[in-house]
């Protein structure tokens, strides 16, 4: 790989998948809050919670995704947004990984009706694509603590 | 006393808002022949102010009721009128019409309406359905004619000779038990059974019950 | 550490406006769900079904033309001589069978499943809230 941790191309892709997770995240949220009756129906569709379930879920969930959306962009909350949002994506798949064993026949309800109907296979690859996008959140950490690491093994050889 | 008072106060205060009703609740008996059953609800308004009629509304698309007119003044009186479509209705049948007054939108007047549709003549059931590959038992239909109605079978038949057809009459023309057989229950086969009446007259009514192979 | 402290506060702060949703919102979900009438099905069921499901519409012939489910045959008891058959041809044993009417035409619904079921065709349900439901579900056909 060309591209090392702390470079400029680095540090750009770690801000524009942050900026694009956060948009994501915002717009899933959005899109859920004008009618939550409708997104407990959704969220019954999977057949997962009871109904009560359901109710908390499409009550809180559309806020908890638009708040870890922007808690992304507000660098005092960033770690904490970045863990909410990728708990989230981790549960979404799982859940969309569930359904797709059991054939269940739906449409997602990811985007309430801002996108057209979009089936769990799609929105298995879609909700993918965003946890690939987490990893670059993750990098720079990740990156921060092997270069700690080998500093520390460094530091041990030398002594 | 002080109850008196009240029910006192409570009957007079309903009878100011409410419309009076002739004849809320009807039972009409439908004739064979009828296709629609029209009931005519008449009320007064008793109270001492206008009434406004806002909304007529049934418990199902098979009632329409109509108004001539919204607004009634003391003493004035009307009428509603429902039609209920028999559309292949047959049996006992209830339904009830809302009538909600400008005054009072969450306490209409619920007018109900009852019809017993005679059934001239009964084909239970009208499906015998053979699962491919299943042995090929007989399996009965039973045609009835509703006591008192002046009809009678004349005939029982197939359009497809793929079926075996046995018509064993209870009452003459009353009533009649039709076994069916198919011949051959090793791929899908359909048939229609046509059960033929001498009723009405002038245009008699075929009833059919359908035998699948499936 | 911090992470989780402010993920913490991420779950609590999006708590407020979820909770001043379950008071006011004027589209909350109530607590408890419409209790199914005998015979009746909610339309998230359905779509959770394998296989064929056969779609009724037991509206009036207009509201049918009007629009109706993809593949819906229209079957009232009005029509019921000239679409039962249409009906069987089309029906295969085992499927499913899901009758729906409008908020104005509630009963013909069960009255059509009552009259499938009573002869001999099985898994035959209402659908709860009817057309409206479905065309909620699927406001753009």
């Amino acid at each position: 790989m060309g591209v090392k941790p702390g470079s400029v191309v680095f540090r750009w892709a770690v801000r524009v998948s942050g900026f694009l997770l956060a948009l994501a995240f915002v717009l899933a949220g959005g899109s859920k809050v004008a009618d939550p009756a409708a997104f407990a129906e959704e969220v019954m569709r999977y057949q997962l919670v009871p109904w009560a379930g359901a109710v908390v879920v499409a009550l809180w969930l559309p806020y908890l995704e638009i708040l870890g959306g922007l808690g992304l962009l507000w660098r005092p909350v960033r770690a904490g947004a970045r863990l909410v949002v990728t708990v989230l994506l981790l549960t979404f798949t799982g859940v969309l990984i569930s359904a797709l064993r059991r054939g269940l026949n739906l449409d997602c309800g990811c985007f309430g009706r801002l996108t057209g109907p979009t089936t769990v296979t799609q929105a298995f690859w879609r909700d993918f694509g965003l946890l690939a996008l987490t990893a670059f959140l993750w990098a720079p950490e990740f990156a921060g603590r092997v270069r700690r690491i080998t500093a520390a093994e460094g530091d041990k050889e030398k002594g | 006393m002080k109850l008196v008072a009240v029910c006192l106060f409570v009957l007079t205060a309903s009878a100011f808002a409410e419309l009076q009703w002739d004849n809320p609740d009807q039972n009409i008996l439908a004739k064979v022949t009828d296709r629609t059953v029209v009931a005519k609800y008449h009320f007064t308004n008793a109270g001492k102010e206008l009434v406004t009629i806002e909304a007529v509304r049934t418990s199902c698309g098979c009632t329409t009721a109509t108004l001539a007119k919204k607004d009634y003044s003391p003493g004035e009186s009307g009428e509603i009128e429902a039609r209920f479509e028999i559309g292949g209705r047959v049996g006992h049948q209830e339904k009830a019409i809302l009538v909600t007054t400008k005054g009072e939108p969450h306490n209409p007047s619920v007018l109900h309406l009852v019809v017993e549709i005679p059934e001239t003549i009964k084909v239970q059931p009208e499906l015998v359905l053979w699962r491919v590959g299943e042995a090929a038992e007989p399996k009965t239909i039973k045609v009835t004619v509703a006591d008192g109605s002046p009809a009678k079978i004349l005939a029982v038949v197939t359009d497809t000779p793929t079926v075996k057809l046995s018509v064993a009459e209870g009452l003459p023309g009353k009533s009649a038990t039709v076994t069916v057989t198919p011949n051959d229950t090793s791929r899908p086969e359909g048939a229609t059974v046509m059960i033929k009446t001498d009723y009405p007259a002038d245009n008699p009514e075929a009833h059919y019950a359908y035998v699948r192979i499936k | 550490m911090t992470g989780w402290r402010q993920a913490g506060l991420i779950l609590c702060a999006s708590a407020i406006p979820g909770a001043f949703s379950a008071a006011f919102h004027p589209r909350r979900p109530g607590w408890v769900q419409d209790a199914l009438k005998p015979g009746e099905i909610r339309l998230a069921d359905v779509e959770g079904w394998r296989g064929t499901v056969r779609w009724v519409d037991a509206r009036s012939n207009g509201d049918y033309d009007l629009g109706h489910a993809p593949g819906a045959l229209h079957l009232d008891l009005l029509s019921w001589p000239a679409a039962f058959p249409l009906f069987l041809d089309q029906w295969q044993p085992g499927e499913k069978v899901v009758v729906y009417c409008g908020a104005s035409s509630c009963h013909l619904a069960e009255e059509v499943a009552e009259k499938l079921r009573a002869n001999g065709i099985d898994s035959v349900y209402v659908l709860q809230g009817g057309w409206e439901v479905w065309k909620a579900r699927h406001p753009s056909q």
